[in-house]
């Protein structure tokens, strides 16, 4: 088990290195030019020039990516072309931001998706299964930012209860929550419902029904935690974007999140913000696999790690 | 009609919630609370309130010379002051300077500052601060994107404390424009704090004082007591960063923001202006809308086919759909908002008139093919791609009107929807492309210098027209506007002829203000915030 950790992480630094590598070359080989977009339209090319020497713009491509390497082996992402903030500071003051809000969402999908699946699964065809599931199927079947218009008309507009935007209090992050996390507590509901209903058709459920144990400690010891591996699948998979933004969500509620950074920077070809946010998504992506790994050596001892 | 998206997605809303929620959301609505009828006769001015004001970007910089977007420029210009500055009606008015005068042969400038102005931390500002800022501007090492504007600069002598002197090369018409308007940072803050982190701590002589700066979510500034026109009413100013337009709407209809400056869609003016909370603001700016057409391009080189495109483009019908509330059809670079050098008289016109189009196409070799398509001489068709901004729906959707006019008189035009920073590459540096659609918002100056010269950074279209040329260079290098005015007629008058660029209109800044306040609703011109420590809240509790 320790080996295969260590295995990971060691293989994890070679992939990382290699996202890094990608989006350096996507970003360069990409037409456009953040300088241009830093000078404006009429700016004329002396100052472009000198613009884009004091950025280190005019030095061959592997040259660049050589110094950013070397700067980020010391944590030093660099600057900002747009804002000249370091890009660690860039990243910083909005990352809480998003990492807030999604696990407020993450919570909700949790709290209210699994045991919805759970209660549905073991009510099958009853009206509560019919009420989830169609509820499921409107709630994955909505776009996200029309959710959140939707949502900021009736509780900010119509009836004044909550904030129409922006970061700071409680009252804020209501409205995201609900429209970050109706898709994923539909998900969630699904995903645990069908991995349910598979686990009550085994022989083992049965067996443990015919050995006279009580219906709830079949639920809670058989069922849960062999229905359990797809569910932690799809969470860990989505914890992976707690870091990760929702430009969408962010845009609508004015959101001061990652999401937003990055597709500023991309949009700006601002090089530095956008290799250190792909930079630290990557790096959570990885660990997040691991971890999803890991944990199925727990629920399920067939599966062995060697 | 083509419909533009906003619209759509307004309509999809409202049928939405019409049929989904709306039944429950009116049923919950609150009672409509009886407001006061009676119209308080505007006493005077009371202290305190925060003034919140939406953005549609957060701002990049806070210094005053190193940003080139509208957003920073404003914030920025809150905190930080020039020799000068544009109030109404695109006035030049005395800000830390009080007064100044231009030599015989128009080379130096000696400007008298203000005597007891302060810096948000106490000190006292003086010449060396002016000539201090200058210095760093023109320093390469800075890589200030305004350092074109101070280059005409040969020496910046202080004289006295209050006293300054700028001594140009040449004679440099625009001077109070590009250089006066600039704002000026201190000289002991920044040799004190650097200028790398100055986003963190922006330090001026402006009415309010920063305080806080939360990136992507809210910038907030304090009043400051000491400020030289007096202490501002408003407490607090803050300025907040909504991306989406309907979302800015939202929150003016809520009063949680009191100021939605800039990006009232055109769609939505006259729903804000039936309002009764919400005032609307509009000026004219000094901006064209513009089909741009590579003068390189071969099909373009000969002004004759730009008349063509012109006479097959229905401006009106542009501004009836697009900009029916906000814009201006405009036949050259200027705006009436450019005043006396604004020459209506010298423009030619270009009627829509598609047989006068194809007339004028086929004096130059291009005649209609089997599938009804121009082609020259050479079996060449007339076809090209038009550039435009990804996203912008307006454009894009002008571009698309445009496009079946031209099909019209058999020209192909591919519409090419494109990320900014690479339709500012092909427009600026490769200058390979065929057309492209873009606003360009210039100074109230009339020089046009860097955006039609072959020597200027935009160099528009590459339009290259010798007395043009001249006619720029000299406009630039004359002190006395009534000479300045010769120059610039006859280039209003060929860039118009000529059709430099396909000119389609002018735009009006439309701004929404909550009605408690006073003092925003006169729409300055060039800045409405220039005049902020005179806003108040007709319902601040008062101090």
């Amino acid at each position: 088990m320790t080996q295969f950790v260590i295995r990971r992480l060691i293989l994890s630094v070679f992939i990382i290195l290699g996202v890094s590598v990608i989006v350096f070359m996507l970003m360069h080989m990409a037409p456009g030019d953040p300088v241009r977009v830093v000078a404006g339209l009429d700016a004329p090319p002396e100052v472009v020039e000198a613009i884009r020497q004091e950025w280190g713009f005019d030095q061959p491509l592997y040259t660049q990516y050589l110094r950013w390497l070397r700067r980020a082996a010391r944590l030093d992402f660099g600057r900002s072309a747009i804002t000249g903030e370091t890009v660690a500071y860039s990243i910083m003051s909005r990352l809480p931001n998003t990492i807030k809000l999604n696990l407020s969402a993450y919570a909700f999908a949790l709290l209210v998706g699994i045991p919805l699946g759970i209660v549905s699964a073991l009510k099958h065809y009853s009206t509560v299964d019919y009420v989830a599931t169609v509820g499921a199927l409107v709630g994955i079947s909505m776009p996200s930012f029309w959710l959140g218009l939707i949502l900021i008309i009736i509780f900010s507009v119509n009836l004044g209860w909550l904030p129409s935007f922006g970061a700071g209090t409680l009252a804020h992050y209501v409205l995201p929550t609900l429209a970050l996390g109706t898709a994923q507590v539909a998900l969630l509901m699904r995903v645990s419902r069908s991995s349910m209903l598979e686990v009550m058709q085994k022989d083992y459920i049965r067996t443990a029904r015919s050995k006279g144990l009580g219906e709830r400690l079949v639920i809670y010891k058989h069922m849960l935690k062999n229905a359990a591996i797809p569910v932690v699948t799809v969470i860990g998979f989505r914890l992976a974007y707690v870091v990760g933004g929702s430009v969408i969500i962010e845009t609508v509620f004015s959101w001061p999140g990652i999401g937003r950074l990055a597709v500023n920077s991309l949009h700006s070809r601002d090089y530095f913000v956008t290799q250190g946010v792909v930079f630290l998504s990557s790096l959570c992506i990885v660990l997040v696999n691991l971890l999803v790994d890991v944990s199925y050596a727990f629920l399920d001892p067939r599966v062995r790690y060697s | 009609m083509v419909m533009s998206n906003l619209r759509a997605k307004r309509i999809a809303l409202l049928v939405a919630l019409v049929f989904a929620l709306g039944a429950v959301a009116m049923a919950c609505a609150p009672e409509e609370v009886e407001e006061d009828p009676v119209d308080e006769p505007d006493d005077e001015p009371r202290y305190g309130g925060t003034f919140v004001v939406s953005m549609y970007s957060d701002i990049t910089h806070m210094n005053p010379f190193m940003h080139t977007d509208g957003a920073s420029n404003i914030v920025s210009s809150v905190i930080h002051q020039g020799l000068i500055g544009y109030r109404h009606n695109n006035e030049i008015t005395a800000l830390l300077a009080e007064d100044w005068d231009v030599s015989e042969d128009g080379l130096t400038w000696t400007f008298y500052l203000r005597e007891g102005v302060k810096w948000h931390d106490g000190e006292e500002f003086t010449a060396e601060d002016v000539a201090y800022t200058y210095e760093l501007i023109l320093d390469p090492e800075t890589a200030s994107p305004r350092r074109a504007d101070f280059t005409p600069i040969d020496r910046v002598e202080v004289l006295d404390d209050y006293t300054l002197e700028v001594v140009t090369e040449e004679p440099y018409a625009s001077l109070l424009d590009k250089v006066g308007t600039r704002g000026i940072v201190a000289k002991h803050h920044v040799e004190e704090h650097g200028l790398e982190d100055y986003n963190q701590h922006p330090l001026g002589t402006g009415p309010f004082e920063f305080e806080e700066w939360q990136p992507d979510d809210k910038i907030v500034l304090s009043r400051f007591d000491d400020y030289w026109e007096g202490k501002p009413y408003l407490e607090e100013l803050e300025f907040v960063v909504i991306p989406e337009p309907s979302v800015r709407q939202m929150a003016m209809e809520t009063g949680e923001v009191h100021f939605n400056w800039w990006g009232v869609p055109d769609e939505d003016i006259p729903a804000m202006q039936e309002s009764d909370d919400i005032e609307v603001l509009q000026y004219l700016q000094t901006d064209f809308h513009m089909l741009i057409l590579n003068n390189n391009h071969p099909f373009f080189e000969d002004y004759r086919a730009r008349q063509a495109i012109a006479h097959a483009i229905d401006q009106d019908a542009i501004v009836d759909n697009f900009a029916e509330h906000s814009g201006v059809v405009g036949y050259g670079p200027y705006s009436e908002a450019y005043g006396d050098f604004y020459n209506p008289d010298v423009l030619t016109k270009f009627p829509y008139d598609p047989d006068k189009a194809l007339d004028i196409l086929g004096d130059l070799g291009w005649e209609e093919n089997d599938d009804g398509v121009l082609e020259d001489e050479d079996g060449e068709e007339f076809e090209f791609d038009a550039m435009v901004r990804a996203g912008d729906e307006q454009r894009i959707n002008e571009l698309v009107m445009m496009q079946s006019w031209l099909r019209d008189i058999g020209i192909k035009m591919n519409i090419q929807e494109l990320e900014w920073s690479l339709v500012l590459e092909r427009l600026t540096e490769t200058r390979e492309y065929d057309a492209c659609i873009v606003q360009f918002g210039a100074s109230p100056d009339p020089d046009h210098y860097t955006i039609f010269h072959p020597e200027g950074g935009f160099w528009i279209g590459q339009y290259d027209n010798e007395r043009v040329n001249e006619l720029l260079e000299k406009g630039r290098s004359v002190i006395d506007p009534e000479e300045r005015e010769v120059y610039y007629d006859e280039y209003q008058e060929i860039t118009s002829y000529e059709q430099a660029v396909i000119f389609l209109y002018h735009s009006q800044n439309t701004s929404t203000v909550n009605q408690r306040f006073e003092g925003m609703k006169d729409g300055k011109p060039a800045g409405q915030m220039q005049l902020i420590h005179e806003v108040w809240d007709t319902e601040a509790e008062g101090e």
